[in-house]
């Protein structure tokens, strides 16, 4: 899958997000994101030590918006609904993966996605990847980077016994599924 | 484990990146790679 960013997404999510919480939309919310989170985004190494949840928790709170988890996985959830055209599957994604199937191997996902794993297992579902798949994990349900060795003895256990190899990306994914060559 | 990075939509270039046992530009060189190990 390609990740596609766009700004416009950015007020779109928060549009929506605010929306699932009862709130009006605020562009003064997505001004202030900008400024003071989104570049976190692209500083070299730390988009995968964002804990998303608790960095919207944050954004929310900077405007006085004090959310349950019940009321921040709502905004989470209409947030990434919004964000759904950016994500785009490789058009070769199906058949590669049937095709290795077809080899005989065990497929996994490993990602360090930072959004909440039921949100990027929907993800999976939406794009006919679950059932194309035998495991999945992600970094921000383990709440280990897999970069780490930690994680990559958690990954060693789901794929133990089975003949496999593994593909960084084989999806295609880049921000939801890519996955380093130390730990994919 | 063997590894492929796939390197079709970008270029992963973190600092403590390990380096993979293959790579992949496009999706049939994963199933290329594959094979490959399968047959030997």
């Amino acid at each position: 899958m390609e990740f596609v960013y766009s700004p416009e997404l950015v007020a779109a999510g928060h549009r929506a997000g605010l929306a699932a919480i009862g709130q009006d939309e605020r562009p003064e919310l997505t001004e202030h994101f900008r400024e003071e989170y989104e570049p976190l985004f692209w500083a070299p190494g730390t988009i995968e030590e964002i804990e998303y949840p608790q960095l919207v928790r944050r954004l929310l709170g900077d405007f006085d918006l004090e959310v349950d988890e019940e009321a921040l996985g709502r905004f989470l959830e209409a947030e990434h609904r919004a964000w759904d055209p950016a994500r785009v599957l490789g058009a070769h994604t199906h058949p590669l993966l049937e095709a290795l199937r077809g080899l005989g191997l065990k497929l996994g996902l490993v990602s360090n996605a930072f959004d909440p794993g039921w949100l990027l297992r929907a993800d999976l579902e939406q794009m006919g990847l679950t059932e194309r798949l035998d495991f999945s994990v992600f970094s921000s349900e383990v709440g280990v980077r897999n970069r780490t060795r930690r994680s990559s003895s958690a990954r060693s256990g789901h794929s133990r016994s089975s003949r496999s190899t593994r593909s960084s990306s084989a999806t295609g994914c880049s921000r939801t599924c890519a996955a380093r060559p130390s730990s994919a | 484990m063997t590894t492929v990075q796939a390197l079709w939509y970008r270029v992963d270039d973190h600092s403590d990146g390990a380096e993979p046992d293959h790579q992949a530009f496009t999706q049939l060189d994963v199933l290329n790679v594959a094979r490959r190990l399968l047959a030997a």
